[in-house]
């Protein structure tokens, strides 16, 4: 029953990502190469670099639920006005994004019960979601099909079971350790600098960057699985350095697997910050896990953007 | 124009993305030190918070200060390091803004000891920050 409920979740993630992945690709489309690097920048600032506020705010406020549903309603209606004003629906897609995260991430993190496979499932159909959506915006398509999908998500998200009056009932498993959170922060900061790197290899070839996304989502989802049985720390390790040693080889079939491993320990570091939070922080972690800390890295993305080029 | 690095993404336009998140982990580690010094509590925490605060004011501040600083940017018939210092009061004003607030949700203290904490951490790492920024004005 909890594994249907996370993969309805998990569903609900992959077409947030996907109305996210139409809206950029067709932002970059149909502006110029400045104006659809800005609004990358904004949308990444505003949805990455704020969930960590936005997880603090449903902890304390105690609403996971209405994040994730609301900020599937912000992202449906950036998705609307996206031909007529683009920057509001930069403004809407980024705010829908960083609402829904947290908020959706505190619900599975409820479910999953300390377990990195649940987070797996939820976090996997978001990268698939993002590549596709990116796909089909670049191959040029509309936006009726990423709209109908965010409705059938839309209400997939508010028709879920009641929740428990609050989610963070559970006592805690281990004392919060600030300084253990700062450094899988790090972690992540580096294995998503990683990331970029690799997918910033193939760019523009949407092919490669579909089959990247496609074993990125699979890494995720079989990662989750494969910490719970081996160790955490020890599938960390192992797959990372095997993301390395596979990311430096010339072969792009190598790289693909590389990637499925990089991004294998993604629930897994989530689960781990999870636990050095106290356990009245599920969003928060979420925020700082699939937020914050890959915001900063995408800095490295950024063009040198000649600001006095740009239509304010 | 410049733009101090606790407001992320803007220096990135003109110093590069590697030099700003250099000097974004220092104003980080800096102001870490300084809350602990000013004991917010322990060094660990202080760290983490400050991690928390200054990527989150990095990345809402810019957008918001840019929204402010623009028509301030333009201001006429005065020296440039006047314009970038008055340009330069929204994005101190929404680092405070948004750092306090991250600071009340994330430890609940006393609301007047996290701002009056907020404020000090600013006002020390932004008096260190400026001469940096007037001297990189005046190396051209």
């Amino acid at each position: 029953m909890k594994s249907l409920l996370l993969w309805r979740l998990g569903l609900a993630h992959g077409v947030a990502d996907g109305a996210t992945g139409w809206l950029m690709g067709d932002l970059l489309l149909t502006q110029d190469p400045v104006q659809g690097a800005i609004a990358l920048l904004l949308y990444n600032g505003i949805a990455f670099g704020g969930q960590a506020l936005t997880g603090l705010v449903v902890d304390r406020t105690n609403t996971a639920r209405l994040a994730a549903w609301g900020g599937l309603g912000l992202l449906a209606l950036g998705l609307g006005v996206a031909h007529g004003s683009p920057w509001m629906a930069v403004l809407l897609a980024g705010l829908g994004s960083a609402w829904f995260h947290p908020g959706a991430g505190a619900i599975a993190t409820h479910w999953a019960k300390g377990q990195a496979a649940p987070l797996g499932i939820f976090t996997a159909p978001g990268v698939l979601g993002l590549g596709l959506g990116l796909g089909w915006a670049l191959t040029d398509h509309g936006n009726i099909l990423p709209g109908l999908a965010l409705g059938i998500g839309w209400i997939g998200l508010g028709i879920l079971p009641p929740l428990a009056a609050s989610l963070n009932r559970e006592p805690p498993t281990c004392a919060p350790r600030s300084g253990m959170t700062v450094l899988l922060l790090g972690a992540i900061f580096l294995r998503s600098g990683l990331w970029l790197a690799l997918q910033g290899r193939y760019y523009p070839h949407l092919g490669m960057l579909l089959a990247l996304t496609g074993a990125a989502a699979g890494g995720k989802w079989l990662g989750g699985y494969l910490g719970d049985c081996w160790g955490w720390r020890n599938w960390a390790i192992a797959a990372t350095l095997g993301a390395i040693a596979l990311g430096v080889s010339p072969h792009w079939q190598l790289h693909i697997l590389g990637a499925m491993l990089l991004q294998s320990t993604v629930p897994i570091t989530w689960a781990a910050i999870n636990k050095t939070l106290p356990p009245d922080q599920t969003a928060t972690a979420t925020g700082l896990a699939l937020g914050l800390a890959i915001a900063l890295s995408g800095i490295w993305l950024l063009p040198a953007i000649n600001l006095a080029t740009v239509n304010w | 124009m410049l733009i101090l690095a606790d407001v992320l993404p803007g220096p990135v336009l003109v110093m590069g993305a590697t030099i700003l998140i250099g000097a974004e982990l220092l104003v980080t580690l800096g102001e870490a030190l300084l809350l602990w010094w000013m004991k917010w509590s322990s060094f660990p925490r202080a760290l983490l918070d400050s991690v928390v605060m200054n990527i989150t004011s990095g990345f809402l501040g810019t957008f918001l200060g840019v929204m402010m600083a623009i028509p301030l940017i333009s201001l006429g018939g005065l020296p440039e390091i006047l314009r970038v210092l008055i340009a330069f009061l929204p994005y101190w004003f929404m680092t405070v803004a948004i750092e306090g607030v991250v600071l009340l949700l994330l430890r609940q203290k006393p609301p007047r000891q996290t701002w009056i904490t907020v404020l000090k951490v600013n006002l020390i790492s932004y008096s260190l920050l400026i001469p940096s920024l007037l001297w990189l004005l005046s190396q051209g």
